[in-house]
């Protein structure tokens, strides 16, 4: 039976061979004529599918092949165009050793596909840090696969004589494999034109020998790097938003049974113990909460196996989470001690007190992790990010529409909300925007904007507001009345629990109306540091 | 001697205030809305010290409409608009001051975020927190905004 | 109640009363005699007549385990054990009653801007 890791990897692998497959369709699809193919509204479906739900670094040349004449187009223009910033902000970053590399990174990969030239700038950017910090192969193995996806989806690129050397330098062997002889001048990939008639994704047969032979070194790759892909919870929670509510329960459940009732609440007569000061009193309480009832390694190895369970195998507590890695020592620590600290020896108690610290300060990590769990940026991204879930939808997915727009101020304002449950509601309120305006005849548009506004006690609200060009009128009353079934009754519900409201206003500007959610603004660090 | 006005649901702050302030401040209590308005006018006040809270004000005392609040900022919930009207009230109360024309500096005895805080002062002018009984502290927020 | 919502509660009802006068109490020399019912009231009874140490942990419940908490915790059991003094008017008593004060409001309001942020 496979291990979870495992289970892991072989889903990689799978996704390599479809997109080996992907790229052999793409050789036998490019063969045909280029006006024949699905509808631009297809292939955009196609296209946004590439990358959201498969992160094909072979999307961006698809959206980019999208006629920019037609509305889909534009909208794959416009995103393209929102998404490279933050994607060239990242070789910076990364070389700067910036710790916001991944939320960069995260950011720009829910907007859209990275611009494969930039996979250069990347890859030399990791191979720098290699060379800084030889101790971590991670960065080699990061600067080769970016100089790989470089050469394989821009071999024409004028740069791509130099990487190719660069890569042979750090990776000979990788070098040697995907390039045995040059490609010539006919193989290369011409950039997409923006021509009138736009042509499907064609790939040579070079670049998708390239991406069998990427498949069968990966699959190498992986099995070696299978233990380095396991996350720490605090990676796990930057990477799965979705997981918040599970990961605050169960950090909670952690927190409460253990950590507070058998950890926390002997603070007082460790320190006593450890003064040579502690009553009779407190050596029964402190031996019963610690080494009394159920084994206290015991308890700890069953809210492990509840993180594990919960949160599935990328997660690995005690190899990949230092903060866990230290508090599983110090529990066993505390465990094995137990003789010696009834017999109140000098060393085991100062180690007992050293261990007790330990899980103070997972007490502390946990608590700032789950306070940063719960606060959501409410920022393009976000927004973009429904609007394509919505997308994604049969029935809102069938609804050619005219305008998207989507404005959010930057920095994003933070509300104290889950952000599985605000992308709930705002789905929600998508879905019947996109359903409502697929009613009417043309021009189907929608909007989505995010503002704040400060109340009469000085404190801000959230408005987040989309607006469509339906003609459908209900109000706000018809929501909280749950008049309209659909999937507003939830919503309601959510905003319950956040102190958040909903409301519909007329339109302006050429809208309707608009159906606007509100929230409290979570106030944090950054303002208190920028009014400082 | 100027006068201070203290507003607040209770009689601590007033207390506190003729305990330690009254060698500066001739002290003029108000416990709703509608007696920082009257106190304004009669005998008047040069200062004010305000309550964030009013927890023990009875709704009907309270300055803003609570199916209102309920409607724009709480999913209709009228229990929890209220419950925000008296944690919100020294604000409000502030707020009708300020329309009523009585600019006089004010100051909480609150620990406000900083960007609130700034957000107050944007609103209402001289407007200073301190987050403590700290009778120097109280004195010396009121002498820096007068 | 959220966790948020009781630290600011814990600092509000409990550290801000708490400490009202203790923190003005003059530094040196005896507590004056006017000032000890006043003390005792903030110490003993809050607005609304419940014991801080009880409203403290009422409120305390919706917490996790933090070192604030127990620092607030243990300056209230302070205060507590010296009821007894503290009404008689013992100076010592209330100077002690008073450092207790101060720590539980410095404990509690350091919570609340925590959690805050």
């Amino acid at each position: 039976m496979l291990k979870g890791s495992q289970r892991s990897d072989m889903r990689h692998v799978g996704r390599l061979c479809a997109l080996c497959v992907l790229l052999f369709a793409g050789c036998s699809e490019g063969s045909s004529e280029a006006d024949a193919g699905p509808p631009v509204a297809e292939r955009w479906a196609r296209a946004r599918a590439l990358w959201h739900i498969r992160r094909d670094p072979g999307a961006w040349a698809a959206w980019h092949a999208i006629d920019p004449d037609t509305p889909e187009g534009r909208e794959a223009r416009a995103l393209l165009e929102e998404a490279e910033p933050h994607y060239r902000r990242l070789a910076a970053q990364v070389a700067d050793g910036d710790p916001r590399v991944r939320e960069t990174f995260e950011r720009a990969v829910r907007i859209a596909p990275m611009d494969p030239a930039l996979y250069l700038p990347l890859a030399r950017a990791y191979r720098t840090q290699a060379r800084t910090h030889p101790e971590n192969s991670v960065l080699v193995i990061r600067a080769v696969e970016y100089y790989r996806k470089f050469l394989a989806l821009r071999p024409d690129h004028p740069e791509a004589p130099a990487a190719r050397r660069e890569l042979a330098r750090l990776d000979p062997e990788a070098s040697r494999l995907f390039f045995e002889r040059p490609l010539e001048a006919t193989e290369a990939v011409a950039p997409p034109a923006a021509s009138a008639s736009p042509p499907a994704p064609t790939w040579p047969f070079g670049v998708a020998f390239a991406a069998l032979a990427l498949a069968g070194a990966a699959v190498v790759l992986l099995v070696i790097r299978s233990r380095r892909r396991a996350e720490s919870l605090g990676e796990l929670a930057s990477r799965r938003p979705e997981l918040h509510p599970a990961i605050a329960y169960l950090v909670g459940s952690l927190r409460h049974e253990l950590l507070k009732h058998r950890i926390g609440a002997v603070g007082d007569a460790v320190d006593a113990l450890g003064r040579g000061a502690a009553s009779e009193e407190q050596r029964a309480f402190l031996r019963g909460r610690l080494f009394g009832g159920e084994p206290l390694d015991r308890a700890w190895e069953g809210h492990l196996g509840a993180f594990e369970r919960a949160l599935g195998p990328e997660l690995d507590l005690r190899r990949r989470d230092p903060a866990f890695r230290r508090a599983d020592r110090a529990i066993r620590r505390i465990a094995s001690l137990a003789p010696r600290v009834e017999a109140e020896e000098r060393r085991a108690v100062a180690r007992l007190a050293r261990a007790h610290g330990e899980l103070r300060a997972l007490d502390r990590h946990l608590a700032k992790l789950v306070r940063r769990l719960v606060r959501t940026p409410v920022d393009g991204a976000l927004l973009r990010a429904v609007v394509d879930e919505v997308r994604g939808e049969y029935a809102a997915g069938r609804v050619a529409l005219d305008e998207v727009s989507i404005r959010a101020p930057e920095p994003a304002p933070r509300v104290e909300v889950f952000r599985v449950d605000l992308v709930l509601v705002l789905k929600n309120v998508v879905r019947n925007a996109i359903l409502a305006v697929g009613q009417e005849a043309p021009p189907r548009r929608i909007g989505l904007d995010v503002s704040t506004e400060v109340e009469l006690t000085g404190e801000e609200t959230v408005r987040i507001r989309v607006r469509d060009t339906s003609t459908e009128r209900f109000t706000t009353e018809d929501i909280y009345a749950r008049r309209m079934d659909r999937g507003l009754g939830l919503v309601t519900a959510a905003l319950g629990r956040y102190d958040g409201a909903i409301a519909v206003e007329p339109g302006d500007d050429g809208w309707e109306k608009a159906v606007v959610v509100r929230f409290f603004r979570a106030f944090d660090d950054d303002d208190e540091a920028r009014e400082a | 001697m100027e006068r201070l006005l203290v507003i607040e649901d209770g009689d601590e702050y007033e207390e506190f205030a003729r305990l330690f302030l009254a060698d500066r401040y001739e002290v003029v209590p108000a416990r709703s809305a509608t007696e920082a308005l009257a106190a304004m006018e009669t005998p008047g006040a040069d200062a004010m010290l305000i309550d964030l809270r009013f927890e023990r004000a009875d709704e009907a005392d309270l300055l803003g409409d609570a199916d209102e609040m309920a409607a724009r900022l709480f999913a209709g919930d009228r229990a929890r608009a209220a419950r925000w009207l008296k944690e919100q009230q020294g604000t409000l109360i502030l707020g009708a001051l300020r329309d009523a024309g009585h600019a006089q500096p004010a100051v909480f005895v609150h620990d406000f975020p900083a960007r609130r805080l700034a957000n107050l002062r944007a609103l209402y002018g001289r407007v200073g927190a301190v987050p403590s009984f700290d009778a120097q502290a109280i004195v010396r927020a009121l002498e820096r905004l007068a | 109640m959220t966790p948020a919502e009781a630290a600011a509660a814990l600092a509000h009802d409990v550290g801000k009363y708490v400490a009202r006068i203790a923190r003005n109490v003059p530094p040196h020399g005896p507590v004056p005699d006017a000032l000890v019912p006043l003390l005792v009231a903030d110490l003993y009874a809050l607005p609304g007549g419940e014991r801080p140490s009880a409203r403290f942990e009422a409120l305390a419940a919706a917490l996790a385990e933090d070192p604030r908490v127990e620092r607030a915790r243990a300056g209230l059991w302070t205060i507590d054990a010296l009821e007894a003094a503290v009404r008689a008017g013992e100076d010592d008593a209330c100077r002690r009653a008073c450092a207790a004060a101060l720590e539980v409001e410095a404990s509690l309001r350091e919570l609340a801007a925590e959690r805050r942020a």
